[in-house]
């Protein structure tokens, strides 16, 4: 069960690297609740829900910034989350600003579904990123 | 249980009850301790060595009542263990008391604590220590 939601969580990330939203949405339930703790100012910071709200969440970002690099490190597994550690590069279009920023991830998983969904970021680097 | 976790839960304990002879005893001399906040929050940013976390702690000291401190769910990765949780506190300058849920990711070598990266509610706080 745990590898399978470790696979889940891949899965995930694979379909978002391809820009394939569909294949997001295969493995998050409906009624996901999707968070991305940043601050006021950085655009894709905030609580996004269901389908309507991971599909905004992914305007945004590629509104925003190019991703250069997207590492993961470190899966760990507890019952039905699912904690992965990582990093990426990326350009703020806006700014032209490199940041890196070393992330971490929480995905709680249910018949295997994402049904939660937090990410922690380097707050600092984003905000000096986005200039605000 | 990993001894690592039980490493952490000792630092924990160490720092909850004041011992710090204890808490120091947890980690490598080398310690790199990074508390990721937007930088108008006073207790953020990364300190190094014993001279460093005492510098830390005297900034948690100064700006912050800790009411509640409550690590939740740990996690046991091959060369780190995460912790999820939570804690209440009160900013002395301004008063304003909110919960910041927090991931804590602790890196080992030779059994210490190498490498410690709290993450945490960065918009609660910015908004506690800067409230309009």
């Amino acid at each position: 069960m745990n590898e399978t939601n470790i696979e889940v969580v891949q899965k995930m990330y694979q379909a978002f690297g391809e820009n394939d939203i569909d294949g997001m949405l295969d493995v998050i339930a409906e009624d996901v609740v999707w968070e991305v703790r940043l601050v006021d100012g950085i655009p894709i910071h905030g609580r996004y829900h269901g389908h309507a709200g991971v599909k905004e969440f992914k305007r945004r970002m590629t509104e925003a910034v190019d991703v250069g690099g997207f590492v993961t490190t470190d899966f760990l597994v507890s019952g039905s989350k699912v904690v992965v550690l990582g990093n990426e590069k990326v350009t703020v279009k806006k700014t032209k600003n490199e940041v890196y920023n070393e992330w971490s991830q929480i995905f709680v998983i249910e018949n295997g579904m994402i049904v939660a969904f937090q990410s922690f970021n380097d707050v600092a680097a984003c905000k000096a990123g986005f200039e605000v | 249980m990993s001894s690592n976790v039980q490493t952490v839960q000792r630092m924990y304990q160490a720092f909850g009850s004041g011992n710090m002879d204890a808490f120091f005893e947890c980690l490598t001399s080398d310690i790199v301790w990074q508390s990721r906040y937007t930088r108008d929050v006073p207790v953020g940013g990364v300190f190094k060595g014993f001279d460093g976390i005492k510098n830390f702690l005297g900034l948690l000291n100064t700006h912050l009542d800790m009411l509640d401190f409550a690590p939740g769910e740990f996690l046991a990765g091959e060369e780190c263990v995460v912790v999820l949780g939570s804690e209440r506190v009160r900013t002395k300058g301004t008063g304003v008391e909110y919960t910041n849920e927090w991931v804590h990711t602790f890196r080992f070598r030779d059994g210490k604590v190498a490498n410690f990266q709290g993450s945490n509610d960065a918009a609660a706080a910015q908004n506690a220590f800067n409230p309009a």
